[in-house]
């Protein structure tokens, strides 16, 4: 077999499988098992590596992983939203690995320091390793979030307590990003009112997980909001989130100063 | 001391505190503490001030650390 042969046929193939995967029914979403398409994705790279650059087959995959990720966050089906924001979340992690260890690259250029071994991971905060996205990077992301109205499918309407609980790595990354609206911060605010108990807690911790990462901006005007509660509707919790609010916003306004 | 406690917590640059003090949830949980001062205080729950004075320890032990 020629190596002419071999490299039509495996970008034939490629082509047909990436059609494939990208055209995949709601219904069929819905019946994928959660780890055969990591198992897909995997070995489909391992294929694509054989007649396509690496770079290449990284951004093939990795468009994919999230374009995934985001088709699962949208589904009505519980398991998948939350696969679909646990697979965001990692390509989070994954494309702040990455713009990490490129600062360290260059901080060593710029020393003109030789480093001693590959810098191929970083180590999250349960010492786990993380490693850098090769194509997808910070801006790509949050533009595809914007685009997507991902915040919109997270704290719109029908956002589920399950799905919030986990939001807030994508809430940090977009005002991180300054892709942070007032209209997301709104809405944000807006699914837990009039809502059960359970889900008020939780928006309280998504809220108190972000406040330092959020503008001043929207932090005063999310306050606006939360000062807004009438005094007969205080309760321990309300009072607990005022000041945990209140503790992190000093905080983030000392440390801006 | 401040001669009139709650215009600072209002106004905190009127008072000389500095330009864009902000003191957030500060002056709603010292409203809820003297609410309970007042007459009808049986009718909230008890628990709340006490709540509030704790929250507004914690959130002056900050600027007041040594």
């Amino acid at each position: 077999m020629s190596e002419e042969f071999a490299s039509k046929f495996v970008g034939t193939v490629g082509a047909i499988v990436t059609e494939r995967l990208t055209g995949m029914t709601d219904k069929e979403m819905k019946e994928l098992d959660k780890d055969s398409l990591a198992e897909v994705l995997y070995s489909f790279r391992c294929f694509l590596a054989l007649g396509t650059e690496e770079a290449e087959a990284a951004r093939q995959i990795e468009e994919m992983q999230l374009s995934f990720a985001v088709r699962f966050l949208k589904t009505t089906y519980l398991e998948k939203r939350l696969k679909g924001v646990s697979d965001l979340r990692a390509l989070l992690e994954r494309a702040h690995a990455r713009a990490v260890l490129q600062r360290q690259r260059q901080k060593a250029v710029d020393a003109r320091v030789q480093l001693q071994r590959p810098l191929t991971h970083i180590v999250g905060p349960e010492g786990q390793k993380i490693r850098p996205t090769s194509y997808l990077d910070q801006s790509l992301l949050r533009d595809f979030l914007v685009r997507e109205k991902v915040a919109e499918t997270l704290f719109g309407e029908g956002a589920h307590p399950e799905i919030l609980k986990r939001a807030a790595p994508v809430l940090r990354f977009l005002c991180e990003q300054g892709a942070a609206t007032q209209e997301i911060i709104d809405m944000v605010w807006s699914c837990q009112q009039g809502k059960h108990e359970e889900t008020v807690r939780v928006v309280y911790g998504l809220i108190k997980e972000v406040v330092t990462d959020m503008p001043p901006e929207l932090v005063a005007s999310l306050f606006a909001k939360v000062a807004q509660q009438p005094p007969d509707d205080y309760s321990e919790m309300y009072v607990e989130f005022l000041k945990d609010f209140t503790v992190r916003a000093l905080g983030a306004d000392e440390d801006a100063s | 001391m401040f001669s009139d406690f709650k215009a600072a917590l209002e106004d905190p640059e009127k008072v000389g505190l500095g330009e864009g003090v902000k003191l957030y949830g500060l002056p709603i949980l010292w409203n809820i503490v003297q609410d309970s001062f007042q007459a009808d205080a049986e009718k909230k729950s008890g628990g709340l001030p006490r709540v509030a004075l704790e929250a507004m320890e914690e959130i002056l032990a900050r600027p007041l650390a040594p």
